[in-house]
């Protein structure tokens, strides 16, 4: 596995950083990652951390609203952020001669944010219009009615935009104390790939990061100890808007602390669900044609990851269809037919996922990004090592054996 | 079959071959509309001495992905896989495409499939949008058809339509490419060329930026509650080759790209209306449909259309400035260089203008420093003097909008 060359630096005088360097790629991605995604916020300060991730660009001590946009696509770059339940991160794509500049604009306007009413209000305004929007796709809004019944706990069971009650709550103290909290170099990272050079490391080090406290500290701390727990039993719902019936099922499954774990249950969901030999499609798609469509996912998080099953099909085949799952995932954990040819094909499948999704470097650096800011920086080397370790029905029956826990079984249907 | 090799960098791991099949959606026929869709999953769902599961075993088993697609005019067909098992793997387009079942058991799998996907895109409101705005945008020509077809037209076709259908296949043109060198040495002996089957000969059935049509043929709601209302606004523009189509990715950068742009600024920095606004302006072979849709709260529906039609009037009345010019065409030069990322993203570039008779190397953006404001303006007038509108919401509202179409429009 050959993305680039892997380069980690660490000096206690500038924040830890990646560079990943591969001269083919035509643009470079800076990537400034955060732990401080939703999880993290209080608990009744829901949409806080996705409320902040927008008004980051909205001026800072140094720019005016919208100029941080104008100075990036002048530059012939792009810019974009995310949230999510564990982390958020901010990048800009841009093409290298133009690195300097991008690299000390993001650095600005991430740290020294200016947040003042008028802007704060309408972009409020935006926020409730992406919350509408959400909830007007049912698909959307029926996951994240699942993952709020799944957690036990509120950390991953609330939406990541906060709900438009939250919303209207929420005051501008609210974002800069997070702020203050999070965006520190306690819980920060720099990811950088592409067509790197010499001058890229020189300007890395010359850039401006006096805005964060370095003498304090430069070890990422893992400041969220708490461990996220599942619900386990069944919940029948109707649900509006839908024409056609799903039902999700769910097994707490270790966090992503646990990496080969994880990748263990990678493997599980392709032996399930990837391609029409896989057990569930074979059942449910190409026997009986009893699923419009299924899918086996592992929803990974620091806090406790979950391995979700996802079906959707005709209210009339409701019934036979969590039967058929259930039937088949006793004949997994009964190993019944479970052959060493099955895994290994599970694991080329996850070795090619892996290879086919380190290609931009924007994949670049959200991979090694969020592997850096959460301390698992040889991940990729292990890789090959942890599916080595699958590659063997003893070792495999120990992820097998997650699935005779017990599980939490939503269905929903149409109500016609 | 026409073969092309492309060089792109080689530390990727990886490979990819794709067939382009020039005939999608296109080529489906009244009332049985979705039909090569089908035949198109046929294809991969078994092939001379493999049957379907034994297909997909072989191709799993190698880490491998096989993806099929119809488009309104052609087919894709893309097999990905690590570079250690490429040549063992490459000699499966051949069989899937010469060599196919189609068998009776597998059509009906797949009908019955296509069905329930139907039904689960309309749980989507913005499929349902714009599926209107193209039934009235394009009338009776292809574009204005879904390409998966309709719950009505499925059931209605056979087996022995797929039978047909495929012989109809056979004469269409197809083209290989790749970036793995393996593929100069392969002998893929396949169908005829058929010359001329490249030309656009279906001549558009409705050419609505030239017709005087009423307004109200121009409009189209649907009514549903819900939170928010949709609207999608524009016409059908020009093919690709096209010397307009230029000034339109430059006008699409000018209202799109990024956060710098026109919409950005104007829906959401200045008034933060919507969160969800922007241009579709798809590459096609006919004409391409140009539209603006953007999703916004009943509360603030009527303002935001308001602020939509005095848009609209401004980019048919003045020039851009060139300060916004200039940016609109970094942008569309960097949107280039993203769009080159991905081997996925490049070869079905090229793959496709080969389908469309251009050059695979075929620079958009050569003459773009050549576009003026005036020749900006002028593209607009051209295609974008008389809209089509589709709105989905409230009833209410979506009759208060109506309103203001025909005040504004």
């Amino acid at each position: 596995m050959n993305p680039g060359e892997v380069k980690y630096f660490n000096h206690s005088s500038k924040p830890k950083c990646v560079f990943v360097e591969n001269k083919e790629l035509p643009l470079v991605c800076i990537d400034f990652w955060f732990k401080a995604g939703s999880a993290f916020e209080e608990s009744d300060r829901n949409g806080t951390a996705h409320f902040l991730e927008h008004m980051i660009f909205k001026g800072s001590n140094k720019l005016m609203p919208g100029e941080f946009d104008y100075k990036i696509e002048s530059l012939g770059g792009m810019s974009n952020a995310s949230t999510g339940y564990d982390d958020a991160h901010y990048y800009v794509l841009i093409p290298e001669n133009n690195f300097k500049e991008s690299l000390a604009l993001l650095t600005n306007i991430v740290f020294a944010p200016s947040i003042n009413i008028h802007e704060f209000e309408k972009e409020k305004s935006v926020v409730i219009d992406e919350i509408k929007q959400q909830n007007d796709q049912p698909d959307e809004k029926l996951f994240n009615y699942f993952l709020s019944r799944v957690w036990k706990d509120n950390k991953y069971g609330k939406t990541i935009l906060g709900t438009e009650e939250n919303l209207h709550s929420l005051k501008i103290a609210d974002l800069e104390k997070f702020h203050k909290r999070f965006y520190n170099n306690n819980n920060f990272c720099i990811a950088i790939a592409g067509n790197l050079s010499e001058k890229t490391f020189e300007t890395y080090q010359e850039n401006n990061f006096s805005y964060l406290d370095l003498e304090k500290t430069s070890q990422i701390k893992n400041n969220n100890e708490f461990i996220a727990v599942s619900s386990i039993g069944r919940e029948e719902i109707n649900f509006k808007n839908i024409e056609l019936s799903r039902i999700f099922m769910a097994w707490s499954i270790p966090s992503l602390k646990y990496q080969k774990i994880n990748i263990g249950f990678e493997i599980l969901a392709s032996i399930l669900c990837v391609g029409r030999n896989s057990r569930l499609v074979k059942v449910l798609k190409e026997k009986s044609n009893l699923v419009e469509s299924i899918y086996v996912d592992v929803n990974a998080g620091e806090l406790g990851s979950l391995l979700v099953i996802e079906a959707c099909c005709d209210e009339i085949n409701l019934k036979n269809v969590e039967e058929e799952i259930n039937e088949t995932i006793q004949e997994v954990i009964s190993c019944k037919n479970l052959t060493l040819n099955e895994i290994r094909k599970a694991i080329n499948i996850v070795k090619s996922n892996y290879i086919f999704n380190l290609e931009t470097s924007t994949q670049l650096t959200s991979f090694f990004g969020n592997e850096l800011l959460w301390g698992r920086k040889n991940s990729l080397n292990e890789l090959n090592n942890h599916l080595e370790y699958w590659n063997n029905k003893k070792n495999f029956k120990k992820i097998i054996n997650y699935l005779s826990k017990n599980k939490f079984t939503l269905i929903a249907s149409t109500g016609k | 079959m026409i073969q092309a090799h492309c060089e792109t960098k080689n530390s990727r791991n990886f490979s990819i071959a794709m067939v382009w099949i020039n005939g999608g959606s296109n080529m489906d026929v009244e009332e049985k509309k979705g039909i090569n869709q089908i035949l198109c999953s046929l294809l991969t769902r078994g092939c001379k001495d493999f049957d379907n599961l034994a297909f997909s075993d072989y191709v799993d088993s190698h880490g491998a992905e096989l993806n099929i697609e119809t488009v309104e005019d052609g087919m894709l067909i893309s097999l990905k896989s690590l570079d250690e098992h490429f040549n063992k793997l490459l000699p499966l387009l051949n069989l899937i495409i010469n060599e196919p079942s189609l068998l009776n058991k597998q059509f009906q799998n797949v009908k019955e499939s296509t069905i329930n996907t139907l039904k689960k895109d309309k749980e989507n409101p913005f499929n349902i949008t714009f599926e209107k705005w193209r039934k009235i945008v394009y009338l009776k020509h292809s574009y204005a058809f879904n390409s998966y077809g309709y719950e009505e037209d499925i059931s209605k076709i056979t087996h022995n339509d797929i039978l047909s259908e495929y012989e109809n296949f056979k004469d269409r043109n197809k083209y290989l490419i790749s970036n793995n060198l393996i593929i100069q040495n392969k002998s893929f002996g396949l169908i005829n060329q058929n010359i001329d089957q490249n030309k656009i000969t279906n001549n558009l059935e409705s050419k609505n930026h030239k017709h005087e049509s009423n307004i109200l043929d121009r409009f189209a709601s649907t009514n549903q509650k819900s939170n928010q209302i949709i609207l999608m606004i524009g016409n059908q523009t020009c093919p690709l080759s096209n010397a307009d189509y230029l000034p339109l990715k430059i006008l699409e950068s000018y209202l799109s790209y990024g956060m710098s742009s026109i919409l950005f600024k104007l829906f959401r920095e200045k008034n933060g209306l919507t969160y969800e606004v922007g241009v579709y302006n798809p590459f096609r072979k006919e004409n391409s449909p140009f539209l603006v849709y953007l999703s916004v709260s009943n509360k603030n529906a009527l303002l935001a259309f308001e602020i939509l039609s005095q848009l609209w009037g401004e980019l048919l009345s003045s020039l851009i400035f060139d300060n916004d010019i200039y940016l609109a065409k970094i942008k569309l030069k960097s949107s280039f260089l993203s769009s080159n990322q991905t081997l996925d993203e490049i070869l079905q570039r090229k793959v496709r203008y080969l389908g469309y008779k251009l050059d695979q190397n075929y620079n958009l953006l050569k003459k773009i420093e050549y576009i003026t404001a005036e020749d900006i303006l002028n593209t607009t007038k051209k295609y974008l003097s008389k809209p089509f509108l589709s709105i989905y919401g409230d009833e209410k509202i979506c009759n208060e909008i109506n309103k203001l179409w025909i005040k504004n429009f």
